[in-house]
């Protein structure tokens, strides 16, 4: 009689959904990574691995997918797994390299993304990271020569035009690095960062304070003078410095640390 | 002994006798207005309903529970989703939407909720490219066969005939009573190519055929797709295409009034020298058969023969038929379109003497629709639009305004920018703008055409963030 139940169990079970198969569940991840649905991609990718998915394919969109959620730390781990048995993978290679940049291990980002760059299919993105590598280790030249590349390659990208112009304000190249910016805001208007590189360079090269913009708030242009008073430090302009702290910290409606700390910093220099 | 004995009896007796009391326990149902739901077709059912009658915090309840049921069904990720966007919430929206496609990866619908999100998000540029990958995959299913038969079309046009073989009319057999009239199959059955120019001949090689039906009455085209196995055969030699590459069945040609239906063969390929061999062929061809009509069993003679009788018209619907000329009559048309009605007023001015009340309709119970819940209706009561061309202005100042108490608020961009901020409202919302206004330190305007409440940000909202996006 037990027998019998479990069979009549067994045989009213209804069937669960049909396993997807485990390729489609990678190549619909790797299609949602490349375009940012990354809460898909993680859940298509557990289901792969869920169905039994491993090898190359598996791992590789792990490490694209730690990537894409910047967990560098993972992905630079996965990537030098992946490595190992593609050494000269240039996709391996970029995101090796960028992942060890945002890591902070400038020299190995260098290591990989120069691998990356010296094969033929090397992306505006790989010189890009070569350059801003380049600016961490102080080496000028090679950071001209990377995002020179990088703006080749992509014309309408304005993340080399902006790390160029930021490359020169490292050297202290403000006048020449304005054009760069520019450029910039030009291609990306709604680039934050852009802007306020703009800004910053605008506020270093102008001989006086910057204003107050109508509607602007005190924080807001606290914030500004600060950034004048640190592009005059820069510069060497120590009057102007001093005044730009000064202000900061007078318009400012609470206390501003940040150009307090400024102020004192310089002021013992 | 005895008097613990005795107090114990004494107790039980007690005891006994409370509970033999005639006491009816009444048992008040708690009134719930989502009672009917329960029995309409399961949990997703119950929770669609609850959220299509507005109750969005139970309907999330009911799709959590789902969740955790049946944690592979996308349609309790799309039903979370909405939910979410009910509440204005669109980027946890966005997150369910996606859980969604991860089970149900090519569901257009899906896509579309998806793209209509990331606009409210204000992210356009990504919703244009989900809208692109539902353009893509619509394509790709509506023609995915004949695109991997093409062959480019080269060459001159040469002359060839082309005639279509088709069966002998069946004899008209005797119909038995049936409920409607039915046409016959006409199928073209096969064809004959016969090729004017000996070149395109070449013996032991699979030929290729791509061929259009078109059909004079609809003015549509057909296409027909054949490979043949390597045949030898010469010019002077018709090919026979077989039943299978023109097979045009029924329907289509019980359209066509005349007798004959134009081929147009524009590829044909004999195997590997495709460019060389490629001609177009057109010609016209005969129908050997009309289509045949068979002779249709009027209602009239089997009611007549047969008296009234049942008719199932759909899965939900018999119909008796007892006349001839059958005559629907919708339920809803029969009713009356306007229930007892009700009378709100208001409260009139103090300056004016009140006005008689101006009746308000109801809406008929009939007229509850169901509203699917991928297009739920979104209208949130109040609009943020980013009009500083500041990223994410509009999703930041909403998490301030919900921090503040504020809810269903939706985001967008505006379509020109502004230095400064502006509150538009529609007449009697007027409140609701004031308190806005004030929180935002901005104007409030009065705009008949604007619904509820919308929010122009300007750059000055901007502004007084900018300090914070500044390392």
């Amino acid at each position: 009689m037990i027998a019998l139940q479990l069979l009549a169990a067994a045989v009213t079970v209804v069937p669960g959904p049909a396993p997807n198969n485990a390729h489609d569940l990678i190549a619909g991840a790797e299609h949602a990574i490349k375009v940012n649905r990354l809460e898909q991609a993680g859940v298509m990718a557990a289901r792969a691995l869920g169905s039994g998915a491993s090898g190359r394919d598996m791992d590789r969109l792990l490490a694209d997918l730690a990537f894409a959620k910047e967990r560098y730390a993972e992905a630079l781990a996965r990537y030098r797994v992946l490595l190992k048995s593609e050494p000269a993978n240039p996709d391996f290679l970029e995101h090796a390299g960028i992942a060890a940049m945002k890591t902070g291990q400038t020299d190995g980002a260098s290591r990989y993304l120069s691998a990356a760059t010296s094969s033929g299919g090397a992306t505006w993105r790989a010189w890009n990271a070569l350059g801003v590598a380049a600016d961490l280790k102080g080496d000028w030249d090679e950071a001209d020569n990377s995002y020179a590349r990088a703006m080749q390659l992509a014309p309408s990208e304005f993340e080399p035009l902006n790390n160029h112009g930021w490359s020169l304000v490292l050297r202290g190249k403000w006048r020449s690095a304005l054009p760069f910016f520019e450029q910039a805001v030009a291609l990306e208007p709604k680039s934050a960062r852009a802007r306020d590189n703009l800004d910053l360079a605008k506020a270093a090269l102008s001989s006086g304070l910057p204003g107050r913009r109508p509607g602007e708030t005190e924080t807001s242009w606290a914030a500004r003078l600060n950034d004048a008073g640190l592009a005059a430090a820069a510069l060497g302009d120590k009057v102007r410095a001093n005044a730009a702290f000064t202000q900061a910290l007078e318009v400012s409606g609470t206390w501003y640390a940040r150009a307090a700390n400024n102020l004192k910093a310089y002021a013992n220099r | 002994m005895t008097t613990g004995g005795k107090l114990l009896l004494l107790s039980g007796c007690l005891a006994a006798s409370g509970c033999t009391a005639d006491q009816t326990v009444q048992i008040r149902p708690i009134s719930d207005p989502n009672g009917k739901l329960h029995y309409s077709g399961g949990l997703l059912a119950e929770a669609r309903g609850q959220l299509a009658i507005g109750a969005v915090g139970l309907a999330l309840e009911s799709f959590r529970t789902l969740q955790r049921q049946q944690p592979d069904n996308s349609d309790v990720y799309a039903g979370i989703a909405a939910c979410y966007a009910q509440m204005g919430r669109f980027d946890l929206t966005r997150t369910n939407y996606e859980l969604a496609l991860a089970y149900a990866p090519n569901d257009p619908a899906l896509l579309q909720a998806l793209a209509s999100t990331l606009d409210s998000l204000g992210e356009t540029e990504q919703a244009a490219q989900v809208r692109e990958e539902v353009r893509t995959a619509a394509a790709k299913t509506a023609q995915p066969q004949l695109a991997e038969a093409q062959v480019t079309r080269l060459g001159v046009p040469r002359a060839t005939t082309m005639t279509v073989k088709l069966p002998d009319a069946p004899p008209p057999a005797k119909i038995a009573a049936a409920a409607e009239p039915r046409i016959a199959p006409a199928v073209l059955s096969s064809a004959e190519v016969s090729f004017a120019s000996s070149s395109l001949v070449s013996a032991n090689k699979p030929l290729l055929v791509a061929a259009e039906v078109t059909l004079p009455v609809a003015e549509t085209r057909t296409p027909v797709v054949a490979l043949l196995a390597p045949v030898s055969h010469t010019a002077a030699q018709p090919l026979l295409l077989p039943a299978a590459a023109v097979d045009v069945t029924a329907p289509r040609l019980s359209e066509v009034a005349q007798r004959s239906v134009s081929i147009e063969a524009p590829f044909i390929d004999t195997g590997s020298e495709v460019v060389a061999k490629t001609v177009v062929a057109k010609a016209e061809l005969a129908l050997r058969r009309d289509v045949a009509r068979l002779p249709e069993v009027t209602p009239d003679r089997d009611l007549n023969s047969r008296g009234p009788y049942l008719e199932r018209t759909s899965l939900r619907e018999v119909a008796l038929i007892t006349v001839a000329t059958p005559k629907k009559q919708s339920k809803l048309e029969s009713r009356p379109t306007q229930l007892p009605q009700v009378a709100v007023i208001d409260a009139p001015p103090a300056d004016r003497p009140p006005a008689a009340p101006a009746p308000r309709t109801l809406l008929a119970a009939s007229d509850v629709r169901w509203v699917p819940l991928r297009y739920a209706s979104r209208t949130q009561p109040i609009q943020l639009l980013n009009a500083a061309r500041t990223d994410h202005l509009a999703a930041r100042t909403r998490v301030a305004l919900i921090d503040r108490g504020w809810r269903k608020v939706s985001i967008g961009n505006a379509r020109a920018a502004r230095q400064h901020s502006l509150v538009l409202y529609s007449p009697g919302r007027w409140h609701v703008a004031a308190r806005l206004a004030a929180q935002l330190r901005c104007k409030a305007v009065r705009v008949a055409s604007v619904k509820n409440v919308v929010v122009l940000l300007g750059r000055d909202a901007a502004l007084r963030r900018g300090a914070i996006s500044r390392a």
